[in-house]
C-alpha cells in the first residue's frame, strides 16, 4: 500500500497495486497459525488484524484507482486537477463482490448555510 | 544474530526454559524490536507486547542481556550475542516475555495520579507560569513501562507495600504541580515505613529508565518536602 497507494499516485501504480492486494486477499484466506495457546495468543490477534487490514486495503486502493482526479489526500499525477463535474460524490465500497457505488454530496446541510464547492488553493 | 529467549506457556510447559534462536536480519533492522518481529514471522508462538515501536507506549519493556529496557529503542549494535531476553523481573509471568502488570498499576493508582483541585474551575484553563511548568520537566515524560520498578530490589521485596520508583516519580509530579492542591494528603499517603521510605537510593531505576528520567531525585525531593513539613 505504501508503494502503490501512497502520497503520489497514478494509473500504472494503482492498477498494479489493486492486482497485488487482490492476490494477497486470496492468500490471506488460507492463513494458518502454529500457536494454539489460549494464553495471550498474539499470533491469533495478528491473524484477525490481517483480515481487517486486507479489507481496508481493498476499500482504499479500489476506490482510489477508480477516482480519476485529484482531491484532498488523493493526488494523482495523471489526473492532477479536481473534477467537480464527474467526481463531486462520495465513494461507497462493498466487500461483497468488491464493487463500487457512489452517493451524492449533501448540498443542503441542516444547521449551517451551504457554500458552493470550489477548488482549494493555498 | 543469535538470541536466547525465555519461553513459558502455562498451558504446555511445566517450567520456563530458554530457547535459542538464530534470526536472519534485514539490513534495515535497527532495533531489537525489529529482530523480534522478524523472529515472530518464523515462530509465531513467541509472545511479547509491542505497539508504537518508537519508545512512546512502553509496551515492549523486557530484560535485555540482564538490563531492563524497551526493545524498540535498543539498538541491535549495542548488544552482545547471544542476546538473552527475559520478562521483566519480579512480576508474575503470564507467558513468554509478557508479565502481569497488575501490582505495578495498583501502586501507581494508589498515589492518585491525577490533579486534585476543588476550587471552581476558571472559565478557561488553570494557568501556569513558564517557571511552574518547568518544574514538571523530567516528571511528566514517564510512559509507565515499568523498567524502573522491576529493576528495584525494594520493589522486588515489597511490591505490595512499596510504591516503587515509577509510582513515586508520579507522586512527586503532582506534588510539584502548581495547580494541584492536595500536597498534604499526598504526603500523608506516603508517610509510612514502606510506601516511600523503602527507597534506599539504589538507583537501579535511574540506570535503566529508557526516557532518561530520575526517580531517585524525585523521591529525594518528596523526602525533603516531608521533612520541611515536619519541622
Amino acid at each position: 500500500m505504501t508503494t502503490h497507494c501512497g502520497v503520489f499516485r497514478n494509473e500504472q501504480l494503482l492498477s498494479e497495486g489493486v492486482k497485488q492486494v487482490m492476490d494477497l486477499a486470496e492468500r490471506a484466506k488460507r492463513v494458518a497459525i502454529a500457536d494454539h495457546s489460549r494464553t495471550f495468543n498474539t499470533a491469533r490477534v495478528e491473524a484477525l488484524e490481517l483480515d481487517n487490514l486486507i479489507e481496508t486495503a481493498k476499500a482504499t486502493i479500489v476506490s482510489a484507482h477508480a477516482r480519476r482526479e485529484s482531491r484532498g489526500a488523493q493526488a494523482r499525477s495523471d489526473h492532477p486537477v479536481r473534477d467537480d463535474v464527474n467526481w463531486l460524490k462520495h465513494t461507497l465500497w462493498y466487500s461483497e463482490g468488491n464493487r463500487l457505488d457512489y452517493k451524492p454530496v449533501n448540498m443542503k446541510p441542516l444547521t449551517v448555510d451551504a457554500f458552493p464547492p470550489k477548488a482549494r488553493t493555498y | 544474530m543469535r538470541f536466547r529467549i525465555y519461553r513459558y506457556d502455562p498451558e504446555k510447559d511445566a517450567k520456563p526454559y530458554l530457547k535459542d534462536y538464530d534470526v536472519a536480519l534485514d539490513p534495515h533492522d535497527r532495533m531489537l524490536l525489529d529482530a523480534l518481529v522478524r523472529l515472530k514471522a518464523v515462530d509465531d508462538t513467541l509472545s511479547f507486547r509491542r505497539s508504537c515501536r518508537e519508545g512512546v507506549c512502553g509496551s515492549d519493556a523486557m530484560n535485555i542481556n540482564g538490563k531492563n529496557g524497551l526493545a524498540c529503542v535498543t539498538n541491535l549494535k549495542t548488544l552482545s550475542e547471544p542476546v538473552v531476553l527475559k520478562p521483566l523481573p519480579g512480576l508474575p509471568v503470564i507467558r513468554d516475555l509478557i508479565v502481569d502488570m497488575s501490582q505495578f498499576f495498583k501502586q501507581y493508582h494508589s498515589i492518585k495520579p491525577y490533579l486534585v483541585n476543588d476550587t471552581p474551575p476558571p472559565e478557561k484553563e488553570r494557568l501556569q507560569s513558564p517557571e511552574e511548568r518547568e518544574e514538571l520537566d523530567g516528571l511528566y515524560e514517564c510512559i509507565l513501562c515499568a523498567c524502573c520498578s522491576t529493576a528495584c530490589p525494594s520493589f522486588w521485596w515489597n511490591p505490595d507495600k512499596f510504591v516503587g520508583p515509577a509510582g513515586l516519580l508520579q507522586a512527586y509530579r503532582f506534588i510539584a504541580d502548581s495547580r494541584d492542591l492536595a500536597t498534604n494528603e499526598r504526603l500523608d499517603n506516603l508517610e509510612d515505613p514502606y510506601r516511600l521510605f523503602r527507597c534506599y537510593s539504589i538507583m537501579n531505576c535511574v540506570d535503566v529508565c529508557p526516557k532518561g528520567l530520575n526517580p531517585t531525585h524525585a523521591i529525594g525531593r518528596i523526602k525533603e518536602i516531608m521533612l520541611k513539613r515536619a519541622v
